[in-house]
């Protein structure tokens, strides 16, 4: 009995104490009912319930509890998932202010904003509008076209010729647009993007007006997107891996700037993008370095390998003109910076023995050194600056590979880079630069000397395209007469074995293959050529420049000089008054030019380039050019100007004496001349050449020689230098002629007036002696 | 033509930098002397182009200096070049003849062409600019003519300019120099008995008593004389002259034909070498088949004075 007793207090003991924990329990889950996380975070295993006889009642209501704990965990979960929904959806608006705000700062034309929010689309994850950009771009084309021809005023259903007039007259402002359109987000131009669509609707050029559109929508794609992925790192602590996509984008992005781009600074952009993929993907795998992850044209690290060459497709460069370079963005905060790919050009010069020489000729950046020291593929070169622009050509081993492949060469401390693309097969080069021979240029041009090299295997397509473009009689040259191997080069000689270059003169239809660059295009161009070039289109009158026009000659028929018509002679415009001293403008079509001609005023300031001790030690002799001149002392020597006698002295009577006592000179032989004249610079007019040793000399040979003119002896007059130097040369004077006289020398010429003329000298020479004495 | 237009644009620059001068030549499109072996241009032309293989700013340069024309200052000066003043260089009495050296323009050469009581000559020459040679009544009247055309004159410019010249072994014009230690140098020794250049080492360069030594890295090129175990830096021409002995066969004369020769590889320091270009207002000519250098129209007067400052003998 007492045990039951004792049992039955222990059981009413246990129900209470679960009662008191259940309660607890309900009361702190009605405290916090909406602390979802609080309860997820909590395990339900550690909610014990103990169910006992006694307790069911008790036992429900915990697991009610229970079920109620677990509902408010769920909603609280769906409440988590509308936040997220919320910032999605607050993101997307975000992006879409941002591409809104990047419209409006842009001036799309409708097909291109179509194009745009597409593109834009796709940009979101939204592939399945893929078929709907295909649309957009495919449309695109014709309302390029038809923007064109508003643009120009003219009907855009116009005939083929017209359309080709036309859409020259279009030209500008077509090309215009783009460059208008490119701005960044951030207010940076994109640099280059403005040939694309400067040939729409002309037969003579690959029609890229696709291209135009996909600009603009790539500059709105990016505008919406580098702000994206430079708050993404912001957003999560873990790196998230980059979207499929994107990668394909920034690809095709490079592509097509690839296609756009003709020169080797846009292949550099194509290269730069494709490494900035690889890079990017690095960066991926690599936590530390995501948050760095701009994808555009970033690099870091030195080119691995040169761009392949892609032929332009519009207009034709200038030869030898330096192309301009694209700027990159710093690695590491997105800033410009200065480094910058600068192109290599061909050389090709026709040497004596009719050798083809190939050199290359690197461009020279701003502010590098005149001499600099180069990283090649195979060791190191020095580059010596020929000017400002260009460095001096280099000659390097194994050309024709070397060609093919292209090549990257970086400057040892800078890390400045030169790029020769790689794949291209054909080169023009043209004269008419500040090069001598032939240098690389982008394509052939009406009425100018061109060279092409080629691979053998392009021979045949090669000379094809040249017979279209009538380039005249040409001869192949090959790998026998100094072209590298594997290349031909194809010039003309004349008759008296010079490279006579080939000279397109028909415009020939583009056909968007490799070979376009041998069509030339209609281009017109005033050519101010030869003469005396001054600068800043001025030319040194008496020597003007030939004013040639080059197009095609449906364009190049009227050509006015100073509003007036001119006539083609030797090849050149001239009017009358053309070459005279003044401003002159040259028109044709389109295109005007002006040039000056100036006089220049000689300069006859002369100067001692060289200096050196007089033979009589009594100063120095400088020359410049011609002109030998005695000259004091070094302080003299910008300003010969003291005046002096040059007199031939006979090296048997080398002593000169003057008609004012101290005026005598000791000539001196210059040293090593034993000639029997020379010269002597004495500062006063001589009369009398005497011998060195009057008392010592041969009576019946020696004379004393009148070499001046009837000048009388005058007293002595102010002293020169010093007063001991005067009197010295003053007793030297009369000791010389009293001397001569002493030993009794005969005067030449025996004339009674010259004696008569000696007898004064030596008069005077006795009254000084006796002054002295 | 193309020498002259280079003339005309030195005058009108007046001076400038050698990478200037450079990129005049080029943009001038001087055309390079004789191309292809073929006969393009004249007889000397060829001769002259086959006389170098240095490169035709090269070519341009030392005919211009040589002419009187423009000065060329060394790397030590600037590396700068300065068209000298207009000058007639009048030969001596009773000859009445001038030479038109440095400045020119188009309206000078006018002037000139259209002066009273002279004659103007112009002849071309390959490699070269046009020379202008005045004949004149009296001597007077050429020096006057300068005067009215704002010219310098320069009497017997030949005989001026070697008797203001010291003699090749004048050690007082000299640069004293030292030898480099520096590793990398190719180093050559002129032989005057082989008349050509010998392989030699840095220390057998510093150690000689005499000797010309040539030292070359890459394009630089120093030449250092050695003379009684000191050491001088001076023009290869003037070194060769120095450290040989007094020969005959290295200059030649011919009175007739008033032609001084010098084998090429001993061609004349710059400044005598001017003096006798002024003789004949053309630029040396190279022989072939004597493989010599030849200037014509040098008195003996002139011809003499150069040996003795060449201290060789003429033959």
């Amino acid at each position: 009995m007492m045990a039951w007793a004792i049992l039955g207090g222990l059981v009413l003991i246990a129900g209470l104490l679960g009662t008191i924990l259940l309660t607890r329990a309900r009361r702190k889950a009605a405290r916090r009912p909406e602390s979802a996380t609080t309860l997820e975070s909590r395990p339900a295993s550690r909610v014990t319930v103990t169910a006992t006889p006694g307790g069911s009642a008790e036992s429900g209501d915990a697991v009610q509890s229970l079920s109620q704990q677990v509902g408010g965990a769920s909603i609280a979960v769906d409440a988590e998932k509308r936040s997220d929904a919320d910032e999605e959806a607050h993101r997307i608006s975000e992006e879409s202010r941002v591409a809104a705000e990047a419209e409006q700062r842009h001036e799309f034309w409708p097909a291109e904003t179509e194009a745009r929010h597409v593109i834009e689309e796709a940009l979101t994850g939204t592939e399945a509008n893929a078929p709907q950009i295909a649309e957009v771009l495919r449309a695109a084309p014709e309302a390029e076209k038809s923007r064109a021809a508003n643009q120009a005023g003219i009907p855009a259903e116009a005939g083929t010729q017209r359309d080709f007039e036309e859409s020259v007259f279009a030209e500008e402002e077509v090309a215009r647009s783009p460059e208008e359109s490119t701005a960044t987000a951030d207010g940076e131009p994109v640099l280059e993007e403005s040939r694309g669509a400067s040939d729409a609707g002309s037969p003579f050029t690959a029609n890229d007006a696709t291209a135009s559109v996909e600009t603009g929508a790539r500059s709105s794609a990016e505008a919406s997107r580098v702000p994206m992925e430079s708050e993404a790192p912001n957003e999560a602590d873990e790196p998230q891996p980059v979207p499929a996509a994107e990668n394909e984008l920034a690809t095709g992005d490079a592509n097509r700037h690839h296609e756009e781009h003709p020169s080797l600074n846009a292949l550099d952009d194509h290269d730069d993008a494709t490494l900035a993929t690889v890079d990017e993907q690095d960066d991926a795998a690599d936590p530390a370095s995501a948050d760095g992850g701009l994808h555009t044209t970033v690099r870091n690290s030195p080119r691995r390998r040169p761009p392949t060459y892609r032929p332009p497709t519009s207009g034709p460069s200038i030869p030898g003109q330096r192309s301009s370079s694209v700027a990159m963005l710093s690695p590491n905060d997105g800033t410009r910076f200065a480094r910058r790919a600068s192109s290599v050009a061909l050389r090709l010069t026709f040497e004596r023995g009719g050798f083809w020489n190939v050199r290359l000729l690197p461009t020279r950046p701003e502010n590098l050194p005149e001499r600099c020291s180069v990283r090649t593929g195979g060791g190191s070169i020095e580059l010596l600056a020929r000017d400002e622009e260009w460095y001096q050509d280099v000659e390097v081993d194994a050309m024709g590979t070397l060609l093919r492949s292209g090549f990257v060469w970086t400057e040892v401390d800078s890390g400045q880079e030169w790029v020769f693309a790689a794949g291209r097969e054909i080169l023009v080069l043209a004269t008419g630069t500040v090069h001598i021979g032939f240098v690389s240029t982008g394509r052939l041009a009406l009425g100018r000397q061109h060279a092409v090299l080629c691979t053998t295997s392009h021979l045949a397509a090669v000379e094809h395209a040249l017979r279209q473009a009538d380039c005249g009689e040409w001869k192949q040259f090959d790998e026998t007469d100094g072209v590298p191997k594997g290349w031909v080069v194809l010039c003309g000689l004349d008759d008296g074995g010079r490279a006579r270059g080939l000279v397109p003169e028909r415009a020939v239809p583009q056909e968007g293959d490799a070979l376009d660059v041998l069509r030339p295009l209609p281009d017109v161009e005033i050519s101010l050529e030869g003469g005396v070039p001054l600068g800043y289109n001025s030319w040194l009158a008496g020597v003007p420049p030939a004013i040639r026009v080059y197009g095609s000659p449906d364009f190049t028929r009227k050509v006015l000089i100073d509003a007036k018509e001119a006539t083609l002679e030797d090849g050149a415009y001239v009017v009358a008054g053309w070459d005279e001293v003044g401003e002159h403008q040259v028109w044709c079509h389109n295109v005007r030019r002006s040039y000056s001609l100036v006089q220049v005023q000689q300069r006859a300031k002369s100067w001692a380039e060289f200096s050196f001790m007089a033979s009589d030690k009594r100063g120095r002799i400088a020359i410049c050019g011609p002109l030998v001149r005695p000259v004091g002392d070094a302080s003299q020597l910008e300003e010969p100007t003291e005046p002096r006698h040059r007199f031939a002295v006979l090296a048997s009577n080398p002593v000169l004496l003057g008609p004012t006592p101290g005026d005598v000179l000791l000539a001196v032989p210059p040293r090593g001349i034993h000639a029997q004249t020379f010269l002597a610079y004495p500062s006063f007019a001589p009369i009398w050449a005497l011998p060195v040793h009057p008392l010592r000399s041969s009576r019946g040979v020696t004379r004393v020689l009148f070499v001046g003119d009837s000048t009388v002896p005058s007293s002595p007059g102010p002293p020169r230098q010093s007063e001991r130097h005067t009197n010295r040369a003053i007793e030297q004077w009369w000791q010389m002629i009293r001397d001569a006289r002493k030993k009794g020398l005969a005067v030449e010429p025996k004339h009674p007036d010259v004696v008569a003329l000696w007898r004064r000298y030596t008069d005077l020479a006795d009254s000084l002696w006796k002054t002295n004495r | 033509m193309s020498a002259d237009h280079l003339l005309l644009w030195l005058s009108a620059k007046g001076e400038g930098s050698w990478s200037q001068f450079r990129t005049a030549v080029e943009t001038l499109h001087a055309e390079p002397l004789s191309t292809g072996g073929r006969a393009s241009g004249t007889e000397e032309g060829a001769a002259f182009a086959a006389n170098s293989d240095l490169p035709l700013y090269q070519q341009l340069r030392f005919a211009l200096h040589q002419l009187a024309h423009v000065e060329f200052q060394s790397e030590e000066r600037g590396r700068r070049w300065r068209v000298v003043p207009p000058t007639l260089a009048v030969s001596y009495p009773p000859r009445a003849g001038a030479l038109l050296c440095g400045a020119r323009s188009p309206a000078l050469l006018d002037n000139l062409l259209r002066a009273a009581d002279v004659t103007v000559k112009s002849s071309t020459f390959d490699g070269m600019p046009q020379r202008f040679c005045l004949e004149g009544a009296s001597h007077g009247a050429l020096v006057a003519c300068a005067r009215s055309l704002g010219l310098q004159v320069q009497v017997d410019a030949p005989v001026a300019m070697l008797s203001a010249l010291p003699q090749v072994r004048d050690t007082s014009v000299w640069r004293h120099s030292t030898i480099p230690v520096t590793p990398g140098w190719q180093v050559h020794r002129f032989s005057a008995s082989r008349l050509g250049w010998l392989d030699a080492s840095q220390e057998e360069a510093i150690r000689a008593r005499s000797g010309l030594f040539r030292f070359v890295l890459k394009h630089q090129r120093f030449y250092y004389l050695r003379s009684s175990s000191r050491c001088f830096r001076v023009p290869v021409q003037l070194g060769k002259f120095a450290v040989t002995r007094k020969r005959r066969g290295i200059l030649a004369y011919d009175r007739e034909g008033q032609t001084l020769s010098a084998l090429a590889i001993f061609r004349p320091p710059p400044l005598i070498e001017r003096a006798l270009v002024l003789c004949s207002g053309r630029v040396p000519r190279f022989n072939a088949s004597t493989g010599q250098v030849e200037y014509s129209d040098v008195p003996y007067l002139v011809a003499l004075m150069a040996a003795q400052l060449l201290r060789q003998e003429l033959r």
